[in-house]
């Protein structure tokens, strides 16, 4: 057996009292040599915590009351040093940036295997090996602290596979990798699983269900610090009442088959195969019709005698040394637009998002980025007249929260503005109702979870009036429920017209698919395509080319070849046209 | 994101590919040599030698400016206040040339008699050039090093702690990190309205407070995770291995036994009659 828990319960600990409620309770959990193991839970469930016990790295490093026993390969966690248990047991934090700790690739690769007493050549051979399986040839020399989150994801990633733990605990590992990078880092997995017998342990939130569902064997629900079921995936992820529960979606396809359950669209379409043979799959003939947003008829609608919100012509940003991030953008953005910004890891999308804001400038003389009328290229523009008219929130809330608590952070950018002290009430109060935020308005930002960061910072800038919001991975680290509270309230602004126009820069496509009508796709500094939602998404060929997938229920229809003139893309859509009898 | 930082650059030149240690060798070599001599006839050679390694390591011209603030910076104080007043005895200018009076500032109160001489002028240029020699050697191998190399030959020598080399490797990860956090914390300010453009310093550090505040919340932050990445990576359980292979070439030797020689020679000649170099 890899790992076995008995009755453990864990209570947080600060300035020697214990906080809150306890964080996990009474857990007892087995996991078989060699098995792929899920853990499921949204967000505050008690995962983490779970992967860090798992890992010894209570009470040595972070102080709690623990109670119950932990068996890591028949070692007792607690009974041997943390650093003698990690020959044993590997951890990937859910923050990539904590697990790293050299300052380049390689060395940072190289640093887990060096403190293993191995030989220099086997180091190499390791370094090499993860550096291949992890797409990160070319990146060796780069430094660690420069790199995109994805990118730090794979690197973090590669250190484990790289100190070959036979137990491997990997804590929402892919949230910030394009989908094609989530694919290569689960079949990474999945050869260190078959060729070296490495048990995984997996946790997931929601937001990569899709790639959890297809990787994992059995999965362990969480839900406020307790087990609800243990179970083989398939079982878990049919059992709608339980996910409903704990509030997570299963994958699309799961959903919309229910009883088979098929967790990969090849699956799925072996089902459609079986069910139309059992007369149980009827295809309707009288289609609903499709709401007109994602068509190209519906940009052009928007479009028609409006002057561009966003003009970019010949954009160009070479960082130096000589790393040309941005080849040449030429863009157009109208009011209203919903649009998505995707592509592969460091392909560009927040560089030319910061220059949008104008937080960067062009690196050609000749590149033009008007928002508003406003030449936002211009050095000589005012940053303070370009955010009356957009505005950007940041991947990492962190790097945007600079005050004590929610209140002070709210009225922050109102003061600097000049506001008079009754409209600074008024809207703070406004923006905080808007995002369910008021209740929480004199707690301490380190007191909040990450769900509420998200919120106010975006929060924070539609009370400073702008109507043109800029999302980067706004839903990255929440779970379903979450992201689909923050992105509801988003929808809502947007139909009321709080906000005109957004752009949603994610590597979701589930979520881009729902929330989008235009998606640019970017690769290398370039836009590889651009049109409306379901034109993109039907193209699959062109996507691969930027380490993209299009949402499960695109794929399943083109594999089918069915329903390529409708271009579906979500499980409501498919109701329309497909019906199940009696399955 | 990259941007400017004042870090390791990777470039493909004869300097970076010169091994670490022989690297190492040059700079004390260059810092040694300005030590030595006192005539600026003679530390214009390293000087001049500095630059030109400089210019084939591509570094940019613009991180001149930090070697030449911090000659300035450094050095106008002394020039001012310590070259004039000093009474060298020089062994080989002239005295009547080297105590020529080119400017004399007359009685300045609290301060005194204020004269430059010939000798001073001398001093001054030479003080300049050590400081600008040694800052700009100590950039260049800052520049065209990885720290890491040197960490991985360390490593070699068994009795050196993996505590200490790691240390090191902390201090240097510290500001690169520091500066993208305070990068990250800028922009995010300035989309609020935030702007620390003021020429009244009092109203400079206050806008500086909420920024301050950010890199310290996550400076803490940071400070717990560097201990439990450590633990999460088996350090200490075994001494670190060095895995990188990194023979000298021939070169470096070359370069090595050049500067060891180098040294020797200009001590020598330095501190024998007729005091080649030395004033």
């Amino acid at each position: 057996m890899s790992l076995e828990i008995k009755n453990l319960s864990i209570q947080y600990v600060r300035g020697g009292q214990p906080v809150g409620a306890p964080a996990l309770s009474e857990i007892s959990l087995k996991v078989e040599k060699g098995e792929k193991f899920g853990i499921l839970g949204p967000t505050g469930s008690g995962k983490t915590t779970l992967s860090l016990a798992i890992n010894g790295f209570f009470p040595e490093e972070i102080p709690a009351i623990i109670k119950g026993d932990i068996f890591v390969n028949s070692i007792k966690v607690g009974s041997v040093k943390m650093a003698e248990l990690k020959q044993h047991i590997g951890y990937v934090f859910y923050n990539p940036d904590y697990s790293l700790v050299e300052l380049f690739v390689e060395d940072d690769i190289a640093f887990g295997p060096s403190n293993l007493n191995l030989s220099a050549k086997e180091i190499q051979n390791r370094v090499n090996f993860a550096i291949e399986v992890c797409r990160l040839k070319g990146y060796e020399k780069r430094k660690t602290y420069d790199l995109s989150g994805g990118e730090t994801q794979a690197v973090a990633i590669a250190g484990l596979i790289a100190m070959r733990t036979p137990i491997m605990v990997l804590d929402e590992p892919i949230t910030m990798l394009d989908p094609i990078g989530k694919d290569q880092v689960f079949n990474t997995l999945n050869i260190l699983n078959k060729e070296h017998g490495v048990t995984i342990i997996l946790t997931e939130s929601g937001n990569d269900i899709e790639y959890f569902a297809k990787f994992v064997d059995r999965i362990a629900v969480l839900y406020k610090g307790r087990i609800l079921k243990v179970g083989p995936t398939k079982e878990i992820l049919s059992d709608e009442d339980l996910l409903m529960k704990v509030g997570i979606e299963p994958p699309p396809l799961t959903k919309f088959f229910k009883a088979q359950a098929p967790l990969t669209v090849e699956e799925a379409v072996k089902i459609v195969g079986d069910l139309i043979r059992a007369n149980k799959l009827i295809f309707k003939k009288e289609e609903k019709k499709l709401s007109g947003e994602k068509s190209g008829e519906t940009l052009s609608f928007k479009r028609s005698g409006q002057e561009p919100l966003i003009i970019v012509k010949n954009v160009h940003h070479i960082y130096p040394p000589n790393i040309h991030a941005l080849k040449g953008i030429n863009l157009e953005i109208y009011p209203g637009e919903r649009v998505a910004i995707i592509g592969q890891n460091g392909s560009g999308k927040t560089t030319l998002a910061l220059h949008l804001v104008g937080l960067l400038k062009p690196t050609n003389p000749d590149a033009k980025i008007i928002v508003s009328g406003i030449e936002v290229s211009s050095k000589k523009t005012n940053l303070i007249d370009v955010i009356k008219h957009i505005n950007y929130a940041f991947q990492n809330p962190d790097s945007q929260l600079s005050q004590d608590d929610v209140w002070n952070e709210m009225t922050y950018g109102l003061k600097l503005l000049n506001f008079p002290p009754e409209e600074i009430v008024k809207r703070a109060e406004e923006a905080l109702k808007m995002f369910n935020l008021l209740e929480l308005k004199e707690t301490g930002i380190t007191q909040l979870p990450l769900s509420a960061k998200r919120r106010l910072t975006v929060a924070s800038l539609i009370a400073l009036g702008t109507r043109n919001l800029i999302l980067d991975e706004p839903t990255n680290g929440l779970d379903t429920t979450e992201a689909q509270t923050l992105m509801g309230i988003i929808q809502k602004l947007y139909n009321e017209g709080r906000i005109t126009s957004y752009i949603l820069i994610s590597h979701n496509m589930e979520l881009v698919s729902k929330y989008t009508d235009r998606v640019i796709v970017m690769s290398q500094g370039q836009i590889l395509l651009d049109g409306p939602t379901r034109d993109v998404f039907y193209k699959p060929e062109i996507l691969k080319q930027a380490y993209l997938l299009p949402p499960q229920v695109a794929r399943f229809c083109q594999s089918l070849n069915i329903f390529t003139e409708e271009k579906l893309l979500t499980v409501d859509e498919l109701k329309n046209y497909i019906q199940l009898i009696n399955t | 994101m990259p941007r400017f930082q004042f870090e390791y650059l990777h470039r493909d030149t004869p300097i970076h590919r010169m091994h670490c240690i022989s690297k190492l060798v040059l700079l004390l070599t260059i810092a040694s040599l300005g030590s030595i001599w006192m005539d600026p006839r003679y530390i214009i050679l390293p000087f001049i030698f500095t630059l030109i390694i400089w210019y084939i390591a591509k570094i940019p011209k613009m991180w001149l400016a930090v070697p030449i603030l911090f000659t300035l910076g450094t050095q106008w104080g002394m020039i001012l206040f310590t070259y004039p007043f000093l009474e060298y005895s020089f062994r080989t200018l002239p005295p009547e040339y080297a105590n020529q009076v080119l400017f004399d500032l007359g009685y300045i109160p609290t301060v005194g008699h204020m004269v430059f001489t010939v000798g001073s002028v001398w001093y001054a240029i030479s003080y300049t050039l050590k400081y600008f020699l040694t800052t700009a050697a100590a950039m260049l191998i800052y520049f065209t090093t990885r720290i890491s190399d040197i960490v991985q030959y360390l490593l070699k020598f068994k009795k050196i702690p993996s505590t200490l080399i790691f240390s090191i490797i902390i201090i240097f990860k510290f500001f690169p990190v520091m500066t993208k956090l305070g990068y990250a914390a800028t922009n995010a300010m300035q989309l609020r309205g935030w702007s620390a453009k003021t020429r009244n310093p009092v109203k400079f550090i206050k806008a500086m407070f909420p920024m301050l505040h950010i890199i310290s919340r996550q400076f803490m932050v940071s400070v717990d995770m560097v201990s439990i990445s450590l633990a999460n990576r088996a350090f200490g359980v075994y001494p670190m291995v060095p895995w990188k292979e990194m023979p000298m070439k021939k070169l470096d030797y070359i370069i090595v036994i050049g500067c060891i020689i180098s040294i020797v020679v200009a001590y020598y000649l330095a501190i024998v009659p007729p005091y080649i170099g030395n004033l």
